[in-house]
């Protein structure tokens, strides 16, 4: 038989590729930061009509810093000196634009350059900004433990919480690291044979526990976040991650004054979503704006974690 | 047989240059850029309480001040477009200064790290990757997102650092103490060793760790001899 209606003979008539009708995330650390108490601890306020974007947060020696002194009867009482420091947190700008054609828009298919895709990206990029941020903050304490180019082990995230106890840090903690350092404590912890370790009914959670990025679980009395934001240190060498308490992370923010603007949003009353047209040029962007900043509070509330990269 | 062609004569005719139009399609020669995640530029800050061991050699664990607006007091400096045109480190700097740390400054590398014609600085931009900032002594790849360390290389820096003065000799209690981390360890691990081989290496690694440690120990204490913080002596009944 001939002139059979055959695929290879009907080009005129289909495309070489049809989309899916679905899309696939590119992969990323789309997590925010986590809602923890030594974190929340850390936030100094919104620094609208503050007449500065820089906030100074005062340490004081006071409730039971000094202790009493012994007295003299008939002695008059010399002075205590007062213990006092200080950390600023320098707000910044942190903005983000998609610029998209009007021929980009009208022949989209999967329905994802537009303004509520937009919105949706603009709050989970609020979100991991400052987590990177607080990411790269957690790598720079004095007091480091671990060895560098060893792997992270469960001895290391013990010395961690005897660190910050040590150093009178008030808990919870919260530690920051990177998935290969928890993933290599975790491996330790499977690997355990014998102590408390391995009869730990924690160690069994973390075992059986739901992979991916984030928070972890508790383990060992602290709370485990993990990202991979988390830096490089010792030129690469190493992974600096962080445990800490409250007041090693200080943070502020500020409100971005809108007009009455209906192409201006504020989401959660920190984030500028915005439309902007360029109608001559055919192009509408989609601004996302924060101001944030963040910075080590108490040096000694945290401890870095080096470990194998 | 090859033609013998004619050669170019300006006859008069209008100036110009010759022009290669973009015909949307692109280059696909070379390697692809390196896939290392985004990182903005840095200072190392020297803190003399942070040491670890690397390579046999006790070297500083330096702290990283990313050029990062809003992070521990960097501030962008933007143009009217509102791209970041440089930073403003001077709140950053001081507040790890104010910390006793030294921030290191980016051209303190010796020459012979560089190579001929390439600009001073520790920091290292991989091309076609603007965004990414390593630094010298940290090795990437194309198409690759691993980093390895120039260990060699990293470990001489930080010996000229401390022979050009940029750093400070590591103290003898810093040494006393990570000389009695780096013991504990060994000797919590050698027991873990026994039941679980694996852990070998682990333990050669801390035992080598340990060894370097002493000798830098030792050699400080040849050349300083073993001195405390300065004082005096106190009798308390002249209190």
């Amino acid at each position: 038989m001939a002139g059979e209606i055959l695929y290879a003979g009907i080009a005129d008539q289909v495309t070489a590729e049809a989309l899916s009708g679905k899309y696939i995330l590119l992969l990323a650390d789309r997590n925010a930061i986590p809602a923890h108490p030594a974190i929340a601890a850390g936030y100094q306020g919104d620094v609208a009509g503050r007449g500065s974007n820089t906030i100074k947060v005062p340490h004081i020696g006071l409730f039971g810093y000094d202790q009493l002194a012994a007295g003299t009867e008939g002695t008059a009482t010399g002075n205590t000196a007062l213990t006092d420091g200080s950390s600023t947190i320098t707000v910044g700008q942190r903005d983000k634009i998609y610029e998209a054609s009007d021929m980009t828009r009208m022949v989209d298919a999967n329905g994802l350059i537009k303004p509520d895709t937009m919105a949706v990206d603009a709050v989970v990029s609020a979100g991991a900004t400052m987590l990177s941020m607080l990411a790269n903050l957690v790598d720079g304490f004095s007091a480091q433990v671990g060895t560098s180019g060893a792997d992270a082990t469960a001895a290391n995230f013990l010395d961690l919480i005897t660190t910050l106890e040590v150093a009178g840090v008030v808990g919870p903690y919260l530690f920051v690291g990177h998935p290969t350092q928890w993933g290599d404590i975790r491996k330790d912890v499977g690997t355990a044979i014998g102590g408390a370790i391995q009869w730990n009914a924690g160690s069994q959670a973390i075992l059986d526990g739901m992979k991916g990025l984030g928070y972890q679980g508790n383990y060992l009395g602290a709370d485990v976040f993990t990202t991979k934001h988390v830096p490089t240190i010792n030129a690469g060498a190493d992974r600096g991650g962080g445990m800490f308490g409250a007041g090693a992370i200080v943070w502020a923010d500020g409100t971005i004054p809108t007009d009455a603007d209906p192409n201006q949003l504020i989401i959660a009353d920190k984030l500028l979503f915005e439309r902007v047209r360029a109608g001559k040029a055919g192009l509408t962007a989609w601004l996302s704006r924060m101001m944030i900043g963040m910075s080590v509070g108490l040096d000694a509330a945290g401890a870095t974690l080096q470990s194998d990269a | 047989m090859e033609t013998e062609l004619s050669t170019f004569v300006d006859d008069g005719a209008a100036a110009g240059e010759t022009f290669l139009p973009d015909a949307g399609m692109s280059g696909r020669g070379g390697p692809p850029p390196t896939k290392v995640p985004a990182c903005p530029a840095f200072y190392y800050a020297f803190d003399p309480n942070r040491w670890t061991v690397m390579g046999r050699q006790v070297v500083p664990a330096f702290v990283k001040v990313p050029f990062s607006d809003g992070v521990n007091g960097a501030r962008a400096i933007r143009d009217r477009e509102g791209r970041i045109v440089r930073f403003d480190m001077g709140d950053a700097r001081a507040q790890h200064e104010e910390r006793g740390r030294k921030i290191i400054p980016h051209e303190a590398v010796p020459a012979a790290h560089l190579k001929p014609g390439q600009r001073p600085s520790y920091i290292y931009r991989p091309k076609g990757r603007p965004d990414v900032h390593l630094s010298l002594y940290e090795k990437c790849y194309p198409g690759s997102e691993q980093v390895d360390c120039d260990e060699k290389r990293f470990l001489e820096w930080c010996t000229w650092l401390e022979a050009k003065g940029f750093i400070t000799p590591v103290p003898l209690h810093v040494l006393r103490n990570l000389l009695d981390v780096k013991k504990a360890e060994l000797g919590k691990t050698s027991d873990k060793a026994l039941t679980n081989p694996s852990l070998r290496p682990l333990v050669e690694r801390l035992a080598g760790d340990v060894e370097a440690i002493e000798e830098a120990l030792h050699a400080r204490v040849e050349r300083l001899g073993s001195a405390p913080s300065d004082g005096d002596t106190f009798d308390p009944a002249e209190a």
